[in-house]
């Protein structure tokens, strides 16, 4: 609406072309630095997620600590004499039993 | 059709809106912001800088700012303010780079109370056309500062900081502005 306190000018055509095109190159410029519709998804965020959850997966079960804990056993096991070893197959097989309930043993022995 | 069906709804957005939407590069929302207002700053362009051609050409600039300055705008729905703001800056900034806001009188006298009052009178009852163009047969500095006494309705304080000129040159400028127009209305002369 026309204000009574302001002057007008009614631009030409060719003004109006001017002026749209000076400010297309500004425009586009707008358009590329505009944040993302999706900006809620964040790559960096994702990335960090994924790490943490990594890192917390290992800790609470890490295979190289097992395979560690498996190849020492082994190597303790070679270096056994042969009767040491037996003994302690027996009590690994004890042990075994132990925690099998007494109708498994009973299903075993039978 | 979709595109007259875009344009409909563009046109019903407030200034802010078109703004936000052209900070995020939307070309359509600059037409109807540029529709809007394109008439006002190449009008208020050429009253301060005295010709066509060079309005044409800080209107240029001056929407260029928009648009450049659209993601940091603060929208608080004084688009209009904002952009009439920026326009009279840069016709300012244009007029002071051309060296036409010169005050060289040396002798600056503020007009008596009563002849102020006199000529605001005779002002306030010109219609605005007549007003726009008489306005336009007066030299740089004094069209410029009733130019924007008229439009932007400043404190004499600054008006003056604005145009670079102490408090009484301006008062001169303003006086000598008014009688020189009313010359212009009795007589049809160019000053």
């Amino acid at each position: 609406m026309k204000n009574e306190n302001e002057f007008y000018e009614t631009p030409t055509e060719s003004h109006k072309k001017a002026v749209i095109n000076t400010v297309k190159s500004e425009l586009k410029k707008n358009k590329d630095s505009a944040p993302s519709k999706y900006a809620f998804f964040s790559w960096q965020t994702a990335a960090v997620t994924a790490f943490a959850s990594l890192f917390v997966y290992f800790q609470l079960n890490n295979p190289l600590q097992i395979d560690e804990m498996n190849s020492n056993l082994i190597t303790e096991l070679a270096s056994l004499k042969p009767i040491e070893r037996e003994v302690i197959e027996e009590l690994e097989f004890v042990e075994f039993l132990d925690q099998m309930s007494e109708q498994e043993i009973k299903e075993i022995t039978l | 059709m979709l595109k007259n069906l875009k344009s409909g709804l563009l046109k019903k957005k407030t200034d802010d809106e078109l703004v936000k939407l052209i900070s995020e590069g939307s070309e359509s929302s600059f037409q109807v912001l540029f529709e809007r207002y394109a008439s006002l700053v190449l009008g208020f362009s050429k009253k301060m800088l005295g010709g066509l051609d060079k309005a044409e050409e800080a209107s240029q600039e001056v929407w260029l700012k928009v648009v450049k300055n659209a993601q940091s705008y603060d929208s608080r729905g004084q688009f209009k303010s904002w952009l009439m703001r920026v326009t009279k800056n840069h016709c300012l900034n244009v007029l002071r780079k051309d060296s036409r806001l010169v005050f060289t009188d040396k002798l600056v006298e503020a007009p008596p109370e009563n002849t102020k009052d006199a000529e605001e009178a005779m002002l306030l009852n010109l219609s605005m056309r007549d007003l726009s163009e008489a306005l336009d047969k007066l030299p740089d500095t004094q069209r410029v500062a009733l130019t924007l006494l008229a439009t932007t309705e400043p404190s004499y304080e600054d008006l003056a900081e604005e145009m670079g000129v102490s408090l009484g040159a301006l008062k001169s400028i303003v006086h000598r502005g008014r009688k020189s127009l009313k010359l212009i209305l009795e007589t049809g002369a160019a000053v």
